[in-house]
């Protein structure tokens, strides 16, 4: 297309003849060429109206009269431009409007809305500017008015969306402080209701030293370790620790079954692998019922000897059984520590008639019995994810042998400390020792 | 805060003269009377200012509960005598100002020897039960509110480089015709509500002070019928009609304007 | 973290249930409802695939020990192939590996079965 004016300057303004005939395909050009500057005015795509100082409509175009619904006739003499406007857009332009272009010459830009003679509104905006004499006199206000229904529904919207946009940032901070309001309150009832399966403190035994540890992998899930150590009369002790298979609620209603029953249990069963046999008839019959729950424990107990066969005061005997659970470990006072295995015991709860298996040991004066549960040994470890495991476990109680019970879990809870922290699996340790023997000064009979 | 920087007070004129103080009303700023200060100049000590939450005033000074009544504002006026030390001040107030001068003119009589309102109306909405008609509905002054909010949007992308401090554009005269009538939307919002949602009607015939009202022949803001009543209700006072038309006669006319305070001054031998 | 991700494929005389990725506290209700899919006949094997299985903790060895009720209830069998060395270890402490038994492959799963001596627990 060619550019309209390109090789005659502006002579078309006006509607000039004679600048070159037409040529087939260029009405456009013609058109223009025809365009008179009295017809740009009052059909332009804009309105334009013209009013004395005191706003007197003086010269008004069809384009913003078709707007407005009304005839030349109605308008001009006899209406001033805010009588075109809403009320509120009234009380806006004399506040606003009218004084800054009293002191300004000119305003731009400013969004009204016009009232339509059939009671419609169009939202509009209205750029102003004041024609002044030679001398700088004021003498007119030219103001043209564009449509703006588009730019005006687009403006809503943004408004409304900033408004939407605060309300639902307001309603996200406050769900954000209940639901961390509510999540403090579940870690609370959480951490009182852990503290519910597990003994207040450990009992004083004469003779013996007791530490315990339990390391809570999440505030926001119970764990399903456990452990006790509790007085059976006539000097000895029961004692068990294990791990109920899952977590979570449901997980710790049978953490308090299993240690209420295996309480009862210890007590009034000869020995251990009777008290499993217990354990292992309620869980099943509860799994019987459609909620499968299991656990492995060593539980056992302790009978104060008069002394170790060496001639040693202080020593004890400890019977104990497992079932499914991993091996508690002895650190000897010579500085030894072994695993003792209670072979082919079976998770407690999930067969209605199992195999447990008993064992024995003597805790002499500087021994001290390590019972844990498999958040220390199955914890990931080193870039591979690699579990820490029973060897290292065993080397790490070589290597510390002898040690008394507050220090040896002391270690180890330090040691759950430089495991990776994503490992969401709770740990228990329990740890009984004897007191080291401190030979009597020579010359003093013991 | 120093009150003077809290307010932009600006003092000009004879400084031995009596104490002319003009006050905005809703909308712009202390700018507004520029074109009669010069003749007020000559004879008077001239005290302009912005109320907090106006013009060049301290913004951080602003808060909606203080504001939210003319008695704030009437506060900002005797805050501003008390710290200048102003006695016999002859208080100008156009629109809404004036109530704000009748409230103040309440509260401390001892500071004020004359009280000139500008198209003043002492109430906007109509009041049925009464028969009183200020000329608009509550619905009416919602729309005003829309359009401050829609101006606000499209004033944001024009005030742009006023606020990121452009320093390519200098020039005083266009900084201070961008800071006028340009408010923070909110205070806006605050300030429209206070303005057309106030009542002073019931304190007019309490006022003890000479009471000069200039009221312009056609005012869309506040028609003649409002003059006549602020008039008939203060005991004494003086009405005058401005052959003028809008709701600022100080910039469309501002020569008869300034006249009639003067003629009303200089009879009263200020 | 490998997510869990469950397959069943039918046998001629049995169910594949394979079984990759991590099998926690949290998937174990994924493997829970992957159980619940599963129909038994009796004299039938239900081989518990665990090639590919990453981690399994106490939760897992629940479900293990869920479908092995379950299979045994309908008169079926289970078992385990491809056992991951650790899950093999925790098996073995928990005193299980007689009731979910081990096979080095799928064929020797099966093969177990026709024995006249099986190895299952209950």
């Amino acid at each position: 297309m060619t550019p309209p004016g390109a090789d005659g300057g502006d002579t078309g303004r006006g509607g000039a003849t004679g600048a070159g005939p037409a040529t087939p395909g260029t009405e456009g050009f013609t058109a223009l060429l025809e365009d008179s500057a009295e017809d740009l005015y009052e059909h332009a795509p804009c309105g334009y109206l013209s009013t004395l100082l005191d706003g007197e409509i003086a010269r008004i175009n069809t384009t913003l009269l078709g707007w407005l619904g009304l005839t030349r006739e109605e308008v001009v003499g006899r209406m001033r431009f805010s009588d075109l406007l809403t009320v509120g857009g009234r009380l806006y332009h004399e506040t606003h409007f009218a004084p800054l272009l009293r002191m300004q010459g000119e305003v731009s830009g400013v969004a009204l809305e016009l009232r339509r003679a059939d009671g419609g509104r169009l939202p509009v905006l209205v750029t102003s500017g004041v024609k002044k004499g030679s001398d700088g006199q004021h003498l007119l206000i030219r103001t043209t008015v564009f449509d703006a229904r588009e730019r005006r529904a687009y403006e809503n919207e943004l408004l409304r969306a900033r408004r939407e946009a605060e309300e639902a940032a307001a309603t996200a901070e406050r769900e954000r402080e209940s639901t961390e309001r509510e999540r403090r309150r579940l870690r609370e009832v959480l951490a009182t209701l852990q503290r519910s399966l597990l003994p207040p403190s450990l009992p004083s035994v004469p003779n013996l030293e007791a530490a315990a540890h339990y390391h809570t992998a999440s505030p926001d899930h119970l764990g399903g370790d456990f452990y006790d150590l509790f007085p059976l009369g006539e000097g000895r002790w029961g004692f068990f620790l294990g791990d109920v298979c899952g977590k979570g609620p449901e997980a710790a209603a049978v953490t308090s079954l299993i240690r209420y029953t295996l309480r009862a249990a210890v007590l009034h069963e000869p020995d251990a692998v009777g008290a499993l046999h217990v354990l292992n008839g309620v869980l099943y019959e509860r799994g019987a019922g459609g909620d499968p729950r299991h656990c492995t424990v060593i539980a056992g107990s302790l009978s104060p000897l008069d002394t170790d066969g060496d001639g040693i005061p202080g020593a004890y005997s400890i019977r104990f059984a497992g079932g499914g659970h991993p091996p508690a470990l002895l650190l000897r006072s010579d500085g030894g520590a072994e695993y003792l295995p209670t072979p082919g015991g079976v998770l407690v709860g999930v067969l209605p008639d199992p195999r447990f298996v008993g064992t024995e040991v003597t805790l002499r004066a500087g021994d001290t019995l390590l019972l844990y549960t498999d958040g220390l040994t199955e914890a990931r470890v080193g870039p591979e994810s690699s579990r820490y495991g029973e060897r290292a476990l065993l080397t790490f109680a070589e290597n510390l042998a002898p040690a008394r019970a507050h220090h040896l879990v002391d270690v180890a809870t330090a040691l759950l400390g430089t495991f990776d922290p994503g490992a969401d699996d709770d740990t228990a340790l329990l740890a009984l020792g004897v007191p080291p023997h401190h030979p009597q000064a020579p010359g003093t009979p013991t | 805060m120093d009150v003077r920087r809290r307010n932009n007070v600006v003092i000009t004129g004879r400084p031995d003269g009596p104490v002319v103080m003009p006050a905005h009303g809703f909308g712009c700023d202390q700018n507004m009377w520029r074109l009669m200060v010069p003749a007020l100049a000559e004879r008077y000590r001239v005290v302009l200012f912005d109320y907090v939450g106006s013009g060049r005033s301290d913004l951080a000074s602003w808060n909606p509960e203080r504001y939210a009544s003319l008695d704030g504002y009437a506060r900002d006026v005797l805050e501003i005598c008390e710290e200048l030390d102003l006695r016999d001040v002859i208080f100008v107030g156009h629109s809404v100002s004036a109530m704000i001068g009748v409230r103040a003119v309440a509260r401390a009589p001892h500071l004020f020897s004359e009280l000139v309102m500008v198209a003043p109306s002492p109430r906007y909405l109509d009041d049925p039960g009464t028969g009183y008609r200020g000329g608009f509905t509550e619905a009416d002054i919602e729309e005003l509110l829309d359009a401050l909010d829609s101006n606000y949007l499209g004033w944001s992308a024009a005030m742009a480089p006023v606020i990121m401090g452009n320093p390519g554009r200098p020039e005083l005269g266009e900084e201070l015709t961008e800071s006028f009538c340009a408010t923070d939307p909110t205070i806006a919002r605050v300030f429209a509500r206070t303005t057309f949602l106030s009542d002073t009607r019931d304190e007019l015939p309490g006022l003890r002070v000479p009471t000069l009202i200039l009221e312009c022949e056609r005012d869309p803001i506040a028609p003649r019928e409002v003059g006549a009543h602020v008039h008939a209700a203060i005991p004494g006072s003086t009405l005058v009609t401005l052959e003028a038309t809008g709701h600022c006669p100080h910039l469309s006319a501002p020569e008869a304007t300034a006249g009639a305070i003067l003629s009303f001054l200089r009879e009263r031998g200020r | 973290m490998t997510e869990l991700i469950t397959g069943i494929r039918r046998i001629r005389n049995g169910t594949i249930l394979a079984v990759r990725g991590e099998l926690d506290f949290h998937s174990a209700e994924l493997f829970h409802r992957t159980l619940r899919e599963l129909t038994h006949n009796p004299g039938e094997v239900l081989v518990i695939d665990l090639d590919g299985l990453e981690f399994c903790d106490s939760s897992g060895i629940t479900g293990f020990i869920t479908a092995r009720h379950r299979a045994v209830d309908a008169g079926a069998r289970v078992a385990l192939v491809n056992v991951p060395a650790h899950t093999a270890r925790v098996l073995s402490i928990m005193g299980l590996d007689g009731i979910l038994p081990a096979h080095p492959t799928v064929e020797a799963a099966l093969d177990d079965g026709v024995r006249p001596t099986g190895t299952t627990g209950a």
